[in-house]
């Protein structure tokens, strides 16, 4: 797990103080993780621009309960992810909406980052429809599945910080991602059927 | 290990979280089970299609967005603490206010149940006092009304023996009076058992003195406790911000 390195404990500081310049450096290096956790969870890039947004600002109006037991970047994607829990909540009946159109929309809006010169076209659009496919059966999971698929797979998280994350045992976190892969597979098996 | 805990141990595998000798047990069993090797190399290939999961990169507007509503929050917040600070002191005065009434609603309690206790101590005495004076009352009138009688015999009968008469007035109020002596001790040894009453009225006042005086003082020491706690919460909660 990260430890407060000094730079980030003076900045934490001034935040504290109501320095906006400082809380923009100290989450600069966070928010594009931010963003990924939400785009994950919720699916489609308005929705998780709109909750990255919200859950920065929480951070910031709540810094200044951070008292350091946890670090920071565990804190912040803890509101990250309370944060989309909420969003869902309030937009259940919307969600489902966004499954068919989001991927054209995401082709012209973001940049996908292709590694190196290795890879072939046929290869890199291979690889696009894989992404594809296991994005759309992410998206098809129980939230709760989701979201520990995002914070383990995705952003390699370890145990310790996504129980810490989530609020529960580690206990809890592995029979959790133990059931989120398995459905997960299903859901791809299904797909590939098709 | 058996195939039925495939599903348990699997995904702990891969991410390294067994322990060594559940590891050991669940490889033994992998290159035995066919079956179960096969599912663990499937359930590979979908984590590790996750974990390529390439990031997408940030809105184009993201920061710019971001740093609008922040200064934007800034300058909510900057009014926002003064009135905290007034809303802060307004909720001290709030909350003394109702430990003010707090302690003034339990004191007048107590007073009003001390008041009740007095007024039924005192009507128990004047009940008694009461009763003295009308018997003292009707017994002078009896004996006025004789002496009364006495005289105007005496008048009309023997005038000329004045100091006989007067001798006989003397020893008549000598005797009234040493009969009313007479009354009034029967009257007191017949209110031996009112003063009795009186004494057990007064004993068990006295008896239920120590009995109200623990009462205000169980009473008081709620009170106080009272006060401390809702203070001590408040104080607390005021640093803590």
């Amino acid at each position: 797990m990260e430890t407060l390195s000094s730079q980030e404990a003076s900045l934490i500081e001034q935040s504290k103080a109501g320095d906006i310049e400082s809380f923009e450096q100290l989450i600069i290096s966070h928010q594009k993780r931010a963003f990924n956790i939400a785009y994950r969870i919720l699916g489609n890039l308005e929705d998780a621009n709109d909750a990255t947004q919200e859950a920065l600002i929480k951070a910031y109006k709540g810094i200044k309960n951070f008292n350091g037991k946890s670090s920071f970047s565990t804190w912040l994607y803890t509101i990250v992810n309370n944060t989309c829990m909420d969003f869902i909540r309030k937009n259940r009946k919307t969600k489902l909406t966004y499954l068919d159109r989001e991927y054209e929309a995401e082709a012209n809006s973001y940049k996908i980052q292709v590694h190196g010169d290795k890879e072939t076209p046929e290869e890199a659009l291979e690889k696009k429809e894989v992404q594809k496919i296991v994005h759309e059966c992410i998206n098809k999971l129980a939230y709760e599945h989701r979201r520990i698929i995002v914070l383990r797979d995705i952003q390699q998280f370890s145990y310790n910080e996504i129980a810490e994350i989530l609020n529960c045992s580690e206990g809890t976190v592995k029979s959790r991602i133990s059931r989120a892969r398995k459905n997960l597979k299903i859901l791809i098996q299904e797909k590939l059927d098709k | 290990m058996d195939c039925e805990h495939f599903e348990l141990y699997a995904s702990a595998y891969i991410d390294n979280a067994l322990s060594e000798k559940e590891k050991l047990e669940f490889e033994n069993h992998t290159d035995e089970c066919d079956y179960c090797n096969i599912k663990l190399q499937n359930l590979k290939i979908v984590v590790e299609s996750i974990n390529n999961i390439e990031e997408i990169e940030l809105p184009r507007n993201f920061s710019n967005e971001l740093k609008s509503k922040l200064e934007k929050e800034s300058e909510i917040e900057k009014p926002n603490n003064i009135k905290n600070i007034i809303s802060n002191y307004k909720k001290m005065l709030g909350v003394i206010a109702g430990i003010f009434i707090i302690i003034t609603s339990i004191t007048l309690i107590n007073n009003f149940s001390i008041y009740i206790n007095r007024n039924n101590l005192h009507s128990g005495v004047d009940k008694l006092g009461k009763g003295k004076e009308e018997i003292t009352f009707d017994i002078a009138s009896e004996e006025s009304m004789e002496a009364v009688d006495e005289l105007e015999n005496n008048d009309i009968n023997q005038p000329r023996i004045m100091a006989i008469d007067n001798n006989i007035e003397a020893k008549q109020e000598m005797a009234n009076e040493e009969s009313i002596e007479s009354t009034n001790n029967e009257e007191n040894n017949n209110i031996m058992p009112g003063e009795n009453n009186e004494d057990s009225l007064e004993y068990k006042n006295a008896e239920n003195k120590p009995i109200e005086k623990n009462r205000n003082r169980v009473m008081n020491i709620s009170v106080s406790a009272l006060i401390v706690g809702a203070t001590s919460i408040f104080i607390y909660k005021k640093f803590k911000k």
